[in-house]
């Protein structure tokens, strides 16, 4: 598998797809391209239509209006297809509870008409020991781990992972990264749509943020927090006096706030060329620069000011 | 499955140990007759006439009970939309369902009426195996007709607790009103008891169906012989579910889950 990640074809194109249940618009005119080979982060707030586009793209709801064309094929069309070829993790995922997990995989991998090593998946997902209990007696942690063990069956092209890390413990989470790396590496292309925004800085190269049904950027994590224009602060250590150094940057263009902080001071500035010109300012004074360091906006603000701004 | 299968086998059985040739006069809810031609009633006419009264009844009760959640049960939990994330048309989840149910029913239905044979062969210590054989098949088959008609409801309904309802309620007024001599042939053709009783006749020479009687008794119109023949009774029972399962599974593939 994985032919999809080494050629032109996007992993997923939705071309003005727009989902409504009822007088409900979920989904408004998305267009949305998702690169073979990349690993996507979906965010949004909750409600913004991040699970209804996932829905859609495995064929669990149907498009209203637009194309949703995965790994070439057309959602509406090839389904079946679809799904063989990508591993999904829904939302909510619920397993059978008199089933097995071992039980599990070997339904998922009879679906795939794959064989699958039953015992090394679930160790892959630390369910190891838990692979002849009941499904009905996991806790909501070990169910995801079931899930996503069921997705990664058949080393899918694409894998779609909604909300994975939800019940997952700091080891489960950490785990989550490791496999969504191992298989970027692999060659498959990941869409995942998380809450949780370390998780989207940590894995993904590309990333959409979706409110109120539409996608409202779409780019890397660092192009966005360029883009946003929110704040870059810098904590400079001076080597000479910290009066004399806070004194010159106050009268700077671009410097909102200075403040000490135990022999530092903490420099706010508009955006992040302006923290440059703030250096490049400082080390053209009679100021001596002992050290100093530039944080860029989170995601979270990033995040933040494409939604909640908006 | 178990525990339905076990109270099945028990009604079946305590069915079977009451079965007595009715007193003069009484044939409730049923359109069938008991005719000794002659002879002495053989006990396994009896024990078919019995129970094909009471299963009408039965048989809907039971096959509710297993096939109502078939879809309904998975949307309901959540479950559904995992076994649609494998590579799986809908149309094939639907034929799995109905299939699985249908086997689960099936065997459920055959168990207790073969518990039933042998509760009849201790009690009168003959059974007629060849009527009492094709009285089995023909149950199974009614069987399968109702669970396809309930997979069919469970299909279309996101609860367990609606699918009973939507499925008992029809088939339970089925089973009344296709018995009433006051509902005309061709209504009860397609109420499926009707159906099932007019073919239950055939298995047994001293079962007769009481509607082929009274239509030779007093000639109708043409349409009541091909009403009551065998082959429109088989079409009606698989009429209803085969028409209802294909509307059914093209809602289902058009729904969003």
């Amino acid at each position: 598998m994985t032919d999809a990640a080494h050629h032109d074809t996007p992993a997923i194109v939705t071309d003005g797809f727009t989902k409504r249940f009822g007088s409900l618009t979920a989904v408004k005119e998305l267009n949305m391209t998702v690169p073979a080979g990349s690993v996507y982060g979906l965010l949004g707030p909750n409600g913004a239509g991040k699970s209804t586009t996932i829905d859609a793209l495995v064929g669990l709801v149907h498009p209203t209006e637009g194309a949703v064309r995965v790994l070439g094929l057309d959602v509406r069309t090839s389904p079946v297809e679809i799904r063989r070829r990508t591993g999904i993790l829904p939302d909510g995922f619920t397993p059978y509870e008199r089933l097995t997990g071992r039980e599990h995989l070997d339904a998922a991998a009879c679906a795939n008409g794959v064989a699958v090593d039953t015992d090394e998946a679930l160790a892959r997902v630390g369910l190891a020991d838990a692979a002849d209990r009941t499904a009905g007696g996991y806790s909501h942690g070990m169910s995801q781990r079931l899930g996503l063990a069921m997705a990664l069956v058949g080393a899918p092209d694409l894998l779609v992972l909604d909300e994975p890390a939800a019940g997952l413990d700091p080891h489960g989470i950490k785990l989550l990264r490791r496999i969504i790396r191992e298989e970027h590496a692999r060659g498959a292309t990941v869409l995942l749509s998380t809450h949780q925004l370390a998780q989207v800085e940590a894995v993904c190269d590309t990333v959409g943020i979706i409110d109120d049904g539409q996608l409202v950027a779409e780019d890397s994590v660092e192009t966005l927090r360029r883009t946003v224009g929110t704040e870059t602060t810098l904590r400079i250590r001076p080597a000479g006096s910290l009066d004399r150094a806070r004194d010159l940057l106050r009268d700077l263009d671009g410097v909102a706030g200075v403040t000490a902080e135990g022999g530092m001071l903490v420099v706010r500035c508009d955006a992040e060329q302006e923290a440059a010109d703030v250096i490049a300012e400082l080390e053209r004074s009679d100021v001596t620069l002992e050290s100093y360091e530039k944080s860029l906006p989170g995601l979270e603000q990033v995040f933040e000011a494409y939604t909640d701004e908006r | 499955m178990p525990a339905v299968t076990v109270l099945f086998a028990l009604a079946v059985v305590s069915v079977v140990r009451r079965a007595d040739p009715p007193s003069s006069g009484e044939q409730p809810l049923t359109l069938l007759a008991l005719v000794p031609n002659g002879d002495p009633l053989s006990p396994t006419a009896v024990v078919l006439f019995t129970l094909a009264r009471v299963l009408t009844l039965l048989l809907p009760l039971v096959t509710v009970v297993l096939a109502a959640g078939a879809l309904a049960g998975d949307v309901e939990s959540g479950r559904l939309r995992t076994l649609q994330t494998f590579p799986v048309s809908r149309r094939a989840v639907v034929g799995g369902k109905l299939l699985a149910r249908s086997v689960v029913v099936g065997s459920v239905v055959a168990l207790g009426l073969l518990a039933g044979a042998l509760v009849s062969w201790l009690r009168f210590g003959t059974v007629d195996p060849v009527s009492y054989g094709l009285f089995l098949l023909i149950s199974v088959g009614f069987s399968l007709s109702l669970t396809g008609i309930t997979v069919a409801v469970s299909t279309l309904t996101t609860a367990r607790s609606r699918a009973i309802a939507l499925s008992l309620g029809p088939l339970l007024g089925c089973a009344f009103f296709g018995v009433d001599p006051g509902v005309p042939t061709v209504l009860r053709t397609g109420l499926l008891v009707q159906p099932y009783q007019l073919l239950v006749a055939g298995t047994h020479s001293q079962i007769v169906a009481i509607p082929r009687v009274v239509s030779t008794g007093f000639p109708q119109a043409p349409i009541d012989g091909l009403v009551l023949s065998d082959g429109i009774s088989l079409c009606a029972l698989c009429a209803w579910p085969v028409v209802l399962l294909g509307l059914s599974a093209s809602r289902y593939r058009r729904r969003d889950l």
